[in-house]
């Protein structure tokens, strides 16, 4: 068992039933394949830096947890033909400690990681240097 | 030494004047950072030009290993759009 962090970008256009729904179903998915949840987060809505399938933004989803490679395999196969999904990506968490509590699949709720970050353009950045 | 001369081709004959360049340190080391979180979009964006390329170490001063994490942290976080790949200028 290793500690992934799998973050997701939803379409737009799923509604809050749909996010709620969206996140039970891969809480579900994690729990079947013998994972074990240990947080589930969202930016909420934002700006994407680039368009995905015509979309200037989506909503960010964390989902950090433990697992084997058949659960990472069958996490990410179900994503891509998810078509509420517009991106994932899952990678090692390299900073988890490895004995994160285990959160109970059904009452996992996505919580605000930024509530201060709502859909809004980031400063231009402007070549500093150093 | 080609680029010398095309920069100022008539000072040929003279010594081209040093500019003391104070050694840059890496940022990275400095803070003790161990790792680099390619969620850290303001982190990330620092070290990027505002065409979205990675700023090259001669520039920046970061070391080879912060570089490499460095790197890999812009790639992930070009990859769910919290960076960009390029970006154009306006016109
Ligand atoms: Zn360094």
């Amino acid at each position: 068992m290793r500690s992934y962090e799998c973050a997701v970008i939803v379409h737009p256009a799923v509604n809050e039933d749909g996010l709620r729904a969206s996140t039970a179903k891969y809480v579900d998915i994690i729990a079947k394949g013998g994972g074990e949840i240990t947080k589930v987060e969202t930016w909420g809505k934002r700006r994407l830096s680039y368009e995905i399938m015509k979309q200037p933004e989506g909503t960010y989803f964390f989902y950090r947890f433990r697992g084997g490679s058949a659960l990472v395999d069958e996490l990410g196969r179900q994503m891509r033909i998810d078509e509420g999904i517009l991106r994932h990506l899952i990678v090692r968490d390299e900073l988890a400690e490895g004995n994160e509590p285990a959160l109970e699949p059904g009452t996992v709720e996505a919580t605000m990681r930024h509530p201060e970050r709502e859909v809004r353009e980031e400063v231009e950045h402007r070549g500093e240097r150093y | 030494m080609a680029r010398d001369t095309k920069r100022d081709p008539k000072k040929k004959g003279e010594k081209r004047e040093k500019r003391p360049m104070r050694k840059k340190k890496c940022k990275f080391c400095l803070d003790r950072v161990t790792h680099i979180d390619y969620k850290d979009e303001r982190r990330v964006r620092r070290f990027m030009t505002d065409r979205g390329k990675i700023t090259p170490r001669r520039i920046t001063g970061t070391c080879a290993k912060h570089q490499r994490m460095l790197a890999a942290a812009v790639k992930r976080a070009r990859l769910i759009a919290l960076v960009p790949y390029v970006r154009e200028y306006y016109r």
